[in-house]
């Protein structure tokens, strides 16, 4: 398992880990052994407020930015069986 | 030429292939491929990455034609593989694909009619043609996809042979277009991969939290949520997993139960932070692009309209906005 999952292990599992990943995110990681690259560091602090989130209040996030709304959350193909005879 | 200006010149050279040399397409099949592509998000992609490498977007017309074409085609093999194709007979649902595939290459050869190089218009066949071929790849391993076996590593390599390729397909060939450079070229091509992979994300999503109906739910063994938790979760909920996905698609209850075993083993969590990474490969990308333009800035403006959580978060911690 790479570290980016190791770390969303514990931010399913690990309720104190969420926490310290919102005030102290290197505390945290530095406690658990977990060492991100700079890319993963800033992807990690990009995302930090999404990330810190428990499952329930993510996914009434990621519901309320879709997914109805926004050219990409299309209605996917007209259905053919509309057209044949 | 405005947004639809253009589709509806993307229409126009569609049902101009679908009738050319007296072998016309079925009227039905002509409607919905035209019907589609008044609805396809996909079609400002070409025009766009024409336009940002100073192409004239009118030449892009006969090439996002032949990319919805193929689209077109991809869907109706897709639901014959996925045993989900309820319209035709497989049968016929495949020499339809084959059709359409043609005509894909038909409407590449109408560039003549626009002045483009003939070596260019040759060039952008063959780019067509190898990326169709990795699509198609990609496919032979998603139909051998092994639920129990299936790493993260199997997901990104069909993924990435399917979508990410078609998606960047429509962005290089549009490039193609306005540039020469094989360096910038590829730059739309990465850009238009990871916007790919992370439509793909989002697709994931909605066809586990919010399916459309049984269809959504017959793949959902394939989303990246479902391959994550059986990658790092125990045998135990694995064995759950596999159980839920099957009742799942005719029991509402279970559903409910599978969206939970995921949310809790993290795969909501997953997968934003991989929608994060996409979103900044395709952005790092374009940016990289030494070409800011009106059709650089509406490409980002697509760019974050994919995931919007993701790109929100940007927004909100380093101060940019959506018009910034």
């Amino acid at each position: 398992m790479c570290t980016l999952e190791s770390i969303i292990n514990h931010l399913a599992a690990d309720t104190p880990f969420r926490a310290a990943l919102t005030t102290d995110p290197e505390a945290a990681l530095a406690a658990r052994g977990l060492t991100l690259t700079e890319t993963e560091r800033q992807l990690m602090t990009r995302l930090r407020p999404l990330l810190a989130l428990p499952a329930e209040p993510l996914l009434q996030r990621l519901l309320d930015d879709g997914p109805d709304g926004g050219p990409w959350w299309w209605a996917s193909y007209p259905f053919l069986a509309a057209y044949l005879p | 030429m405005t947004p639809d200006v253009f589709l509806h010149s993307v229409c126009a050279a569609i049902e101009k292939v679908g009738q050319a040399d007296g072998a016309s397409l079925p009227s039905a099949l002509l409607r919905w491929v035209t019907d589609a592509a008044r609805q396809s998000p996909f079609l400002r992609l070409s025009p766009l990455t024409c336009e940002a490498t100073s192409g004239d977007p009118a030449h892009a017309v006969p090439v996002a034609a032949a990319w919805h074409l193929l689209h077109c085609a991809a869907h109706l093999l897709d639901d014959v593989a996925d045993e989900a194709c309820h319209s035709l007979e497989p049968a016929q649902a495949v020499n339809a694909a084959v059709t359409l595939i043609f005509l894909a290459q038909v409407s590449l050869t109408n560039l003549r009619q626009s002045q483009v190089e003939p070596e260019r218009i040759v060039a952008l066949v063959a780019t067509f043609n190898a990326a169709t071929t990795r699509m198609a790849l990609g496919q032979a391993a998603d139909l051998s996809w092994d639920e129990d076996a299936a790493t993260l590593d199997d997901y990104w390599r069909v993924a990435g042979a399917k979508t990410g390729e078609f998606v960047g397909l429509a962005c290089r060939a549009g490039a193609m277009l306005g540039t020469q450079p094989q360096t910038e070229v590829d730059i739309y091509a990465t850009f238009g991969y990871h916007l790919g992979l992370l439509v793909q994300l989002g697709d994931d999503f909605r066809a586990l939290w919010t399916p459309r109906g049984r269809g959504d739910l017959t793949t959902a063994g394939r989303t990246l949520p479902v391959v994550y938790v059986l990658t790092v979760a125990s045998s135990e909920a694995r064995t759950l997993l596999h159980s839920l996905l099957h009742r799942a698609l005719d029991n509402p209850a279970a559903l409910r139960e599978l969206q939970a075993l995921l949310a809790d083993q993290g795969a909501l969590h997953y997968l934003t932070l991989q929608a994060g990474k996409q979103h900044r490969l395709a952005r790092e990308a374009l940016l990289s692009s030494a070409r800011p333009a009106v059709a650089q800035h509406e490409l980002l403006q697509l760019l974050d309209a994919a995931f919007p959580a993701v790109a929100r978060e940007r927004w909100a911690s380093s101060g940019e906005s959506l018009d910034g």
